[in-house]
């Protein structure tokens, strides 16, 4: 999916903002079916422990996993702006719940990048990183990222959490050096304010 | 023209017209003088010609057109049908269903040199069988007026007109046949009133003839003028002008016979349908079938003359049809919540609409799940054909009787079952049934019998397959299970007759001493019967040497809905289908054993096996009350019982089981799907499978 929307030749993709924990992640908006208020599960015996278990929407039985536990974050409890977000995966439909969607958004495919070489397969769900107005995005493809059949969680996050702050440090220098030249800029017209004054 | 969109329905027809193909033939062999039956052939050849033809399937088209080709001397009389044509266009048929088999998997190829020796086969058959026949053209008699015509000859005969035939032969090598016919139709209309043509005019201009065709004609003019203005149209090999008179009292029992049948089917049909709309399920399946089978007489006679109304249908597309059932259900359930509501807030206003819109409701209900359901015929119309092949390979004469094949089943089973009963049928026509020598031998008729037959029992459809040769021998069996280290010599000493034949459906056993090629692979009765488990369904088998061999499947007639009993675990609930539940009964903590560290209970002199839920399947909040006697469900399956706790019975319901992803990935499968409740939450059912224990 990720691949075919990459070929496509599209100027901008079409993503969908969501947060787990301290990350934002952005899915593809046509991964998503519908975003839905959180709802009490039933539980099923025996699952793996990030499955929630199933609920009843409009007649169809659909999992639902928590987002927070298949990422091994700290379980809390669930806030307002608590959703489970309708996923439309090649064989089956899921649900998904993370701790806010935030926004719908376009992401220019030149702000995007390539995931670090040295990444292993388990986290292969993770196919670059977006930035738009100063934030990162963790784009990642819905197939694997949700890949339930994966009981041993994702040991590939710790790489992949390494590697959003390294690129977090690097953005942070840029920003700070855009926020040195702003502040050298203000010093400026302080300076223009005083030279008026004098 | 985009034809994608239409291939669906082009391969859908198709397949129908060639079962009709396929079961016209067989009649065709055992009554091959039947016009009628060649008339119905020889449509459902063209319909397939039409239909290949506009979808570009040049393949199916040509060989079609060529079956037309022989089909059309046969009806019209010129040729006699031999055996050796019948089992040629069994030929084009296996060819044709190849063909459409190629299409559907998409591996079709416009060139295919089996169908040039085909067509060249099809034309042997009936240059071989020419020689035999008569040569006479066409026979008055087998042209039917209809009564509009025949009240033509009366009248025109009233006013000094006569009726003659006039049998036209054209000349060897004529460029234009539809041309030269089409002159001597102009030319005969200035000499009197044309009737009646053979064949229809419409061919008879398009060139659509053998050489010679028939005109029925009203004239005042003499035979001698008739032919000689015929003869004077050039190309026109031989004229034939003879008076025609309609056999009167043929056509007065004709006509007797057509109100008699018109009145029969009326009657018979209003009967079936009183029957059917009664929804009683315990009628009498045999006797309606009679009846149907009245009708079916009844309405061949009648087509001779008049076409019957049949049923209308349309096609739906089967995904549309489950997301209609699945939302159906969701409106059922809205409806409770709905009545729920209203019963809180007590306006009589909402409470008689909420009681109209639950009746609409529950008649939507009944329909839909009755939409699922088709007749067993869809089954059993392929196996005439498959017994009729099977049997002239083996050398046995066998007479297959199919009773009630409009009992009704699931959808879902259709495409399931046939192969377990190719499977039986088979099994039967192998090692049941014997050739006519050791028939005679043992005292029976040559004729062996096959039966298939289907009814309905309680929730169940019954489908049995029986023959009447010559039995299964429980001491084979077990010595070939001894044999094969299936049970010990001891075990079979002991064994009853019944335990032996059950051997027969486990897994890797074959008593066919050498294995033919049509079964005996040892992948037998264990496939069929895992098969109809898979269905909800048992397997039974009944045999008495020397009398025959009954094999009974047995199957819940609606698979879609399910009455379960909803039982509570703690604060959470399951349903369980309730097929597999044979007691509820209440134990006191004293009455539960140990044995073997397995927790048990006595009931009837047997021990059953407990199954604690709450600890099985990691129930939260569970709490025992050790001094309230113990709610105990006794299911059963496979012969097997267990126990299982359970904190509360909530009561019996009707379900609609859905599937649920497998790739949740629980270590057991003690789930088996889930149902929504009337509060719109999901309660899982109990895969009860899984629950047994083994002792």
């Amino acid at each position: 999916m990720i691949n075919e929307l990459l070929d496509s030749g599209q100027k901008e993709i079409h993503l969908i903002v969501f947060r787990l924990g301290s990350e934002e992640y952005a899915l593809p908006i046509t991964s998503v079916q519908e975003i839905i208020m959180l709802q009490v599960p039933t539980r099923i015996p025996k699952s793996p422990v990030f499955v929630e278990g199933v609920i009843n929407l409009r007649g169809h039985i659909i999992p639902i996993i928590d987002g927070r536990k298949k990422f091994q974050l700290e379980v809390t409890d669930s806030t307002n702006e608590s959703r489970i977000m309708i996923i439309e995966l090649e064989s089956e439909t899921i649900g998904l719940i993370v701790d806010a969607v935030s926004e719908v958004i376009h992401l220019c495919t030149d702000d995007i990048e390539p995931p670090p070489i040295d990444m292993n397969d388990d986290s292969d769900f993770l196919w670059g990183v977006g930035k738009f107005e100063e934030r990162l995005l963790i784009l990642v493809d819905p197939q694997k990222f949700l890949n339930f059949s994966e009981t041993k969680d994702l040991k590939g996050l710790s790489k992949v959490s390494e590697m959003i702050k390294q690129a977090k440090i690097i953005n942070e220098k840029t920003a700070k050096s855009d926020i040195r030249t702003v502040k050298a800029d203000e010093q400026t017209e302080k300076l223009d304010e005083q030279a008026v004054k004098n | 023209m985009e034809l994608d969109q239409y291939l669906g329905l082009f391969i859908d027809e198709s397949k129908e017209n060639l079962q009709k193909l396929n079961e016209s033939l067989l009649k065709l062999e055992s009554s091959p003088e039947d016009l009628e039956i060649l008339n119905d052939i020889f449509r459902v050849a063209h319909t397939l010609k039409g239909m290949s033809k506009t979808m570009g399937f040049n393949n199916v088209g040509d060989l079609t057109h060529n079956m037309e080709n022989v089909l059309d001397p046969l009806r019209s009389g010129t040729v006699k049908t031999t055996d050796k044509i019948i089992s040629v266009l069994f030929k084009c048929l296996d060819k044709l269903e190849e063909l459409i088999k190629n299409i559907i998997d998409g591996v079709y190829e416009d060139k295919d040199s089996e169908i040039v020796d085909l067509v060249a086969e099809l034309k042997n058959s009936l240059v071989s069988s020419n020689e035999t026949a008569a040569p006479e053209v066409v026979e008055k008699n087998e042209i039917s007026f209809n009564e509009y015509e025949l009240t033509l000859i009366d009248n025109a005969k009233d006013q000094g007109f006569r009726a003659i035939v006039v049998q036209v032969t054209l000349a060897e090598g004529c460029v234009l046949p539809g041309v030269r016919a089409y002159m001597v139709v102009k030319a005969l209309e200035g000499e009197g009133e044309l009737i009646k043509t053979y064949p229809i005019v419409e061919d008879l201009e398009n060139g659509e003839f053998e050489k010679s065709f028939v005109l029925y004609l009203l004239t005042t003019t003499g035979n001698e003028h008739i032919s000689e203005i015929i003869v004077k149209i050039s190309e026109i090999e031989n004229v034939k002008v003879t008076d025609f008179d309609i056999n009167n009292s043929q056509r007065e029992f004709k006509e007797r016979d057509i109100n008699k049948t018109a009145g029969q089917i009326s009657e018979i049909t209003s009967e079936v349908l009183d029957d059917k709309s009664q929804d009683d399920k315990s009628q009498d399946d045999k006797s309606q079938e009679d009846k149907v089978q009245d009708v079916d007489s009844a309405a061949k006679q009648q087509t001779q003359v008049k076409n019957v109304n049949v049923q209308q249908t349309i096609r739906v597309n089967a995904n549309k049809m489950d997301k209609l059932m699945n939302l159906v259900g969701e409106l059922v359930i809205s409806r409770t919540r709905i009545v729920q509501y209203s019963n809180e807030v007590r306006s009589d206003e909402l409470s008689s609409l909420v009681g109209l819109m639950g009746g609409i409701t529950t008649d939507i209900q009944e329909i839909v799940m009755k939409l699922r359901m088709v007749p067993i015929d869809q089954v059993f119309n392929r196996f005439p054909r498959l017994v009729r092949d099977i049997s002239r390979e083996l050398g046995k004469d066998i007479n297959l009787k199919i009773t009630g094949k409009d009992t009704e089943i699931d959808r879902v089973v259709v495409d399931e079952i046939g192969d377990p009963l190719v499977h039986l049928i088979r099994n039967s026509l192998d090692h049941g049934l014997e050739t006519p020598e050791e028939r005679i031998k043992a005292g029976k008729p040559a004729k062996g019998t096959l039966e298939l037959l289907a009814l309905n029992e309680g929730d169940n459809i019954l489908i049995k397959v029986c023959d009447d040769g010559k039995g299964i021998d429980p001491e084979k069996i077990k010595a070939v299970a001894v044999k094969k280290g299936m049970i010990t010599a001891d075990q079979a000493k002991n064994m009853s007759d019944k335990d032996a034949l059950d051997l027969i459906f486990a897994p890797g056993f074959s008593t066919a001493k050498v294995a033919t090629e049509l079964s005996g692979r040892g992948v037998g009765m264990d496939v069929v019967k895992s098969k109809v488990a898979s269905l909800g369904g048992t397997v039974g088998l009944l045999s008495k040497i020397g009398e025959g061999t009954t094999t009974t499947i047995s199957l819940p007639s609606n698979m879609a809905i399910l009455q379960a009993l909803l039982i509570k675990v703690g604060f959470e609930t399951y349903a369980t289908p309730l097929n597999y539940i044979s007691e509820v009964i209440d134990v006191t903590n004293d009455q539960v054993k140990r044995i073997q560290n397995k927790e048990v209970i006595v009931l009837r002199g047997r021990t059953l096996p407990l199954v604690r839920l709450n600890k099985l399947l990691d129930v939260p909040y569970y709490n025992e009350d050790s001094d309230k006697p113990l709610t105990v469900v006794v299911i059963k399956s496979q012969g097997k019982c267990s126990g299982i706790i359970v904190s509360e019975l909530l009561g019996q319901q009707e379900v609609v089981i859905k599937p649920i992803s497998k790739n949740l990935c629980y270590e057991e499968d003690y789930i088996s799907g889930a149902i929504t409740l009337g509060n719109g939450q999901v309660a899982l059912v109990l895969n009860v499978n899984a629950l047994i224990v083994n002792m």
